[in-house]
């Protein structure tokens, strides 16, 4: 009972009351506008073909960078890094800004500090399912307002188009709805489930700017394409759906679950004994 | 002034997270130093077995951190960039205002002259945090990489890019003119957050704007270019992606009065807004 109490009260602290939500759609929309005008010039240059879907709008959100060829040139993929960030960015403030007010006095009456620390983590699956539902809704909206069907296609020219920039010729003619689903769908969302619990984890331990920066830099060591940095399942431009020699996605989900698991579990036992009286000491 | 701008350095220089922060940097880009080591292993493995004269595209000027825009190290490096030069120091006067050390401090001297410490001490703390990095990884690259100068056919940083006459004939001189261009735009942008930290209550999110800010501005530029990725560029030729104008060699044209002249604009632009507002603020 306790610990309902004190994730309704965080729900409607930290996700209703949350402001930074609002980023959402207005970054998804700009990405919307950025990728039809990229379609309209594809088409123009051959690709007379492309059927838009509203998977496609998706999978660009978070395709991400192909496997770095270092004599080549290199742009950091700050579209791909957004949906990363953004997430992490909404979950940052709301649990130490709340322990270091009133959620001192909740965490006194409710008596259960694991309750406390458990109510936070729900919390954050919640804002990462919020996040989620208000980047796929708004990738519908817009899609129904330029009359682009709501469909899980990606196939024959929208793949080439699609990695296009990334500078790589994916290996398939088409995808499977359910490797869509897995690809475009699950695998981002558990990933930046991950992270988030994972950014939770530390700034119990380090503060939350540190966590901040270390999530961050973690989402940009991608770079380097290894099974470890998990971030790396979240981009579609190395997954095995799209490449031969791309990553594999049921060790994906099991890595991120394992992280989300030792997050949660890690972050009850340091909570334990963590000092919850204000300190007005450096950042 | 002088013994205020001397308490206010002390403080910086004392501060733990500006020796987190260096220490971040300096962890960060020492993944830049383990790729060139591989990079150099594999060369010279290539040269006995080939016996190919030269060194290619192996020197310390275009690989180091500044001179690479490849690599993990860097791609790390310039996306926390903004973070390693507002966390060392950019808090101190939301903080010190907070605490009530403010109102002490200026009971004791003039508010103009604390307003100028606290900027000066910020300014140096961001340039000490990545700049020190930046030159603890050229110095530990300098244990790996061969001190030659680079061939203009065999390496980025051609016509049009940040300094290019100067990497071909006068090298050092290129390095220390980078350092220090980095050094100006760490320090600004700890000045901004410093700026921003007046305005808004958050310690945290303070020293989250210039990320933001950057980040932002990279996002835009990158979803309003008609061909994603293919062109950063403004009118086809000089970059306005801001996580790019803070490395030396990127993808479009950078050329020195360019850069130079939006960091002389920014600066001007963050001190003019702190003074302006530190001035009329009402503290005590």
């Amino acid at each position: 009972m306790k610990f309902c109490k004190l994730l309704q009260y965080d729900l409607r602290r930290g996700v209703i009351r949350n402001w930074t939500f609002l980023f959402v759609p207005v970054c998804v929309v700009i990405i919307c506008i950025s990728f039809r005008q990229s379609l309209l010039f594809w088409q123009t240059y051959g690709f007379q073909n492309v059927s838009a879907s509203w998977a496609l709008y998706v999978a660009d959100f978070f395709k991400g960078l192909a496997d770095v060829d270092r004599e080549g040139g290199f742009q950091i993929p700050v579209l791909w890094m957004l949906g990363l960030f953004l997430p992490l960015f909404i979950t940052l403030n709301y649990p130490f800004r709340d322990i270091k007010t009133i959620g001192v006095q909740l965490l006194l009456r409710s008596e259960s500090r694991v309750g406390w620390w458990l109510a936070k983590c729900v919390w954050c699956l919640c804002c990462t399912v919020v996040y989620f539902l208000l980047a796929y809704g708004t990738f519908a909206v817009f899609c129904v307002v330029w009359d682009i069907p709501l469909t899980l296609e990606i196939s024959g020219d929208s793949i080439i188009v699609l990695f296009a920039d990334t500078g790589v010729m994916p290996d398939v003619q088409a995808v499977s709805a359910g490797q869509v689903i897995l690809t475009v769908l699950v695998l981002p969302f558990l990933t930046v489930t991950a992270l988030n619990m994972l950014e939770l984890l530390l700034s119990l331990i380090i503060r939350p700017v540190y966590s901040f920066l270390a999530c961050v830099s973690l989402v940009a060591a991608a770079y380097a394409k290894s099974p470890i940095l998990f971030p790396n399942y979240a981009n579609i431009a190395r997954s095995g759906a799209f490449f031969v020699t791309g990553m594999d996605g049921s060790l994906g989900i099991a890595i991120c679950l394992a992280v989300v698991v030792f997050s949660v579990a890690a972050g009850a036992a340091v909570f334990r004994r963590w000092d919850i009286l204000p300190d007005y000491k450096e950042l | 002034m002088k013994r205020t701008l001397v308490n206010e350095l002390e403080k910086m220089i004392h501060s733990r997270t500006l020796l987190f922060s260096f220490l971040i940097g300096v962890a960060v880009s020492s993944a830049n130093v383990v790729e060139n080591y591989r990079l150099t292993k594999w060369f010279l493995g290539l040269q006995e077995l080939n016996h190919v004269p030269g060194y290619g595209t192996l020197n310390i000027y275009t690989n180091w951190i500044n001179g690479a825009n490849m690599g993990m190290g860097a791609a790390v490096f310039f996306v926390i960039f903004p973070l390693l030069a507002a966390i060392p120091f950019s808090w101190s006067l939301q903080s010190e205002r907070h605490s009530g050390y403010t109102n002490q401090l200026l009971t004791r001297s003039a508010k103009k002259n604390y307003l100028m410490a606290k900027y000066i001490a910020v300014f140096l703390s961001g340039g000490i945090s990545v700049c020190g990095a930046m030159t603890v990884n050229f110095m530990a690259n300098a244990w790996i990489l061969p001190l030659v100068e680079p061939m203009h056919i065999l390496v980025r940083g051609g016509d049009g890019m940040f300094l290019s006459r100067l990497l071909f004939t006068k090298p050092m001189i290129y390095i220390f003119l980078c350092l220090l261009t980095s050094f100006v735009w760490a320090g600004t942008l700890a000045c901004l957050a410093m700026t921003v930290g007046m305005l808004i209550k958050n310690t945290v999110m303070l020293v989250l704007v210039p990320f933001l800010l950057i980040f932002g501005g990279s996002f835009l530029v990158n979803a309003l270019t008609p061909v994603r990725n293919a062109a950063t560029g403004f009118l086809g030729k000089l970059t306005v992606n801001p996580l790019q104008l803070l490395q030396a060699v990127t993808l479009n044209a950078n050329p020195a009065w360019y850069v130079w002249s939006i960091q002389l604009g920014l600066l001007i632009l963050v001190s003019a807004l702190y003074f302006l507002r530190g001035m009329r603020d009402e503290i005590l």
